[in-house]
């Protein structure tokens, strides 16, 4: 079932309703930004222009069908691209090691599967923003594989131990959090 | 189900890679015969990666997914085919590559033989200019000019300028940034603004002089002047120009983008 859109932002608006002039000045305004992105992390022009593209369908279908909610598009936009060129990195990385994931698949496969992931990734982001400050802080530190030692300097706990329990109190909490949703597969 | 501390240590040793070979074994035997382990793991890993933004996390192309074959079909409809079709001829536009009219075929025809033609002699020229056209959208990055208003003394006009100058609004910005020049103490400022404002509207003349300004003012910035002399010229996809530009910048490590231009340089050759 679509879902019901009430659009605040004239690019979403025009987007949804394949209006080519708002299309052309997405182009406009936010293509450089991506280029630039993408040439600067081993792309080129032709993966950027296809990246773009992509993103702004994934945009579309998104809205439509899958109840995404922008605040903003600019930076969602420039999210979406960064990162299925970040998944682009990683499937040229895995082609190289070959693990099994290397078997080529079609395009709309691979949307698919990034509309998956991306939405997975929504979906942690999401519960990580409710935890308490406190947590969001150790836990940042710890998944950025900041070590122990600097965790328990930088945010004044008294040993390792007292660090290590508060992360796995905060871990636990988030990951609870994510298993209870139902997006979560 | 749920996994106390020292399953959670477990999980963290085996994923940072701090695990001994024969615990790491063990590890790995229990993970083929306990399924909710296996989860717990994959979802420590996703989270690692979902918050430090390191890497990404690949979902298994399981056959008969549900989940993969309904998004696929979705855009394999007749709707979404229409949207991709909308967004490709809107990026047609914008690269400057129109659909042609079915009735203007011919037209077509007799351009594409004249084309042939003029590609031959210009494949050199073309393939030159595509090059310092990418490399110009790679370095040309502009939220590196030094904002005018947290400078201390917030000029209301020069935020203005700057304002229009990130809304892509040049030709006013450029209005603003004239009016300002030599009345302000943020002179070298305002002349990197206003030269990038010409460049970006395509009077490359005019931004070169701008640039020429900063280059003769006697501030700390005007080193910068080469850099944005050097991005013009590539722009303008004057390769030889563009180099001898950076071969200034090279001869001096307390110019501005001492380490870019060699990097770019290195690029051109």
């Amino acid at each position: 079932m679509k879902n019901i859109i009430n659009v605040k932002n004239r690019f979403i608006e025009g987007l949804l309703k394949s209006d080519s002039v708002v299309i052309v000045e997405i182009y406009e305004r936010f293509f450089p930004k991506a280029l630039r992105f993408i040439l600067q992390n081993k792309g080129t022009h032709e993966q950027a222009k296809d990246i773009f593209q992509e993103s702004l369908l994934y945009i579309v279908i998104g809205i439509k069908e899958r109840k995404l909610n922008i605040d903003c598009f600019e930076a969602y936009m420039f999210t979406i691209c960064k990162n299925m060129w970040r998944r682009e990195l990683e499937r040229q990385k895995k082609r190289v090691i070959k693990d099994g994931f290397t078997t080529l698949v079609d395009k709309d496969t691979d949307f698919a599967l990034f509309m998956l992931e991306q939405e997975q990734l929504e979906l942690y982001q999401e519960k990580f923003a409710l935890l308490s400050d406190n947590c969001k802080e150790i836990l940042a530190l710890f998944f950025n594989d900041v070590p122990y030692e600097e965790i328990i300097k930088e945010l004044s706990y008294a040993t390792i131990n007292t660090a290590r329990q508060r992360i796995f109190k905060c871990k636990n909490k988030l990951i609870k959090m994510i298993k209870s949703d139902n997006r979560f597969y | 189900m749920e996994f106390d501390d020292s399953v959670y240590q477990k999980i963290e040793a085996y994923l940072s890679g701090n695990m001994s070979v024969i615990d790491k074994e063990v590890f790995e035997s229990s993970l083929l015969s306990n399924a909710e382990l296996q989860k717990e793991v994959e979802i420590h890993k996703a989270l690692k990666y979902a918050l430090n933004e390191n890497e990404w996390i690949l979902r298994k192309n399981k056959k008969n997914d549900k989940e993969i074959v309904e998004i696929k079909n979705l855009r394999r409809s007749e709707e979404y085919s229409k949207t991709i079709k909308s967004i490709k001829e809107a990026g047609n536009i914008y690269f400057e590559k129109k659909p042609l009219n079915q009735s203007k075929k011919w037209i077509y025809y007799c351009c594409a033989i004249a084309s042939v033609i003029c590609i031959v002699v210009m494949v050199q020229y073309f393939n030159a200019s595509q090059i310092t056209d990418s490399l110009y959208m790679e370095y040309s990055d502009w939220s590196e000019l030094p904002s005018l208003t947290t400078q201390g003394n917030v000029q209301d006009n020069l935020a203005k300028g700057e304002q229009l100058f990130f809304d892509k609004k040049y030709k006013e910005a450029i209005y603003v940034f004239s009016n300002s020049l030599n009345t302000s103490d943020f002179t070298p400022y305002i002349l990197s603004y206003l030269g990038v404002s010409y460049l970006e509207i395509g009077e490359y003349q005019k931004s070169l002089q701008t640039f020429n300004m900063l280059l003769k003012s006697d501030s700390l910035d005007s080193s910068k002047g080469y850099w944005y002399t050097a991005l013009v010229y590539l722009k303008m996809g004057k390769e030889q120009k563009a180099r001898d530009t950076l071969h200034l910048i090279l001869q001096n490590k307390k110019n501005f983008n001492f380490l870019k231009a060699k990097e770019l340089l290195e690029k051109l050759d």
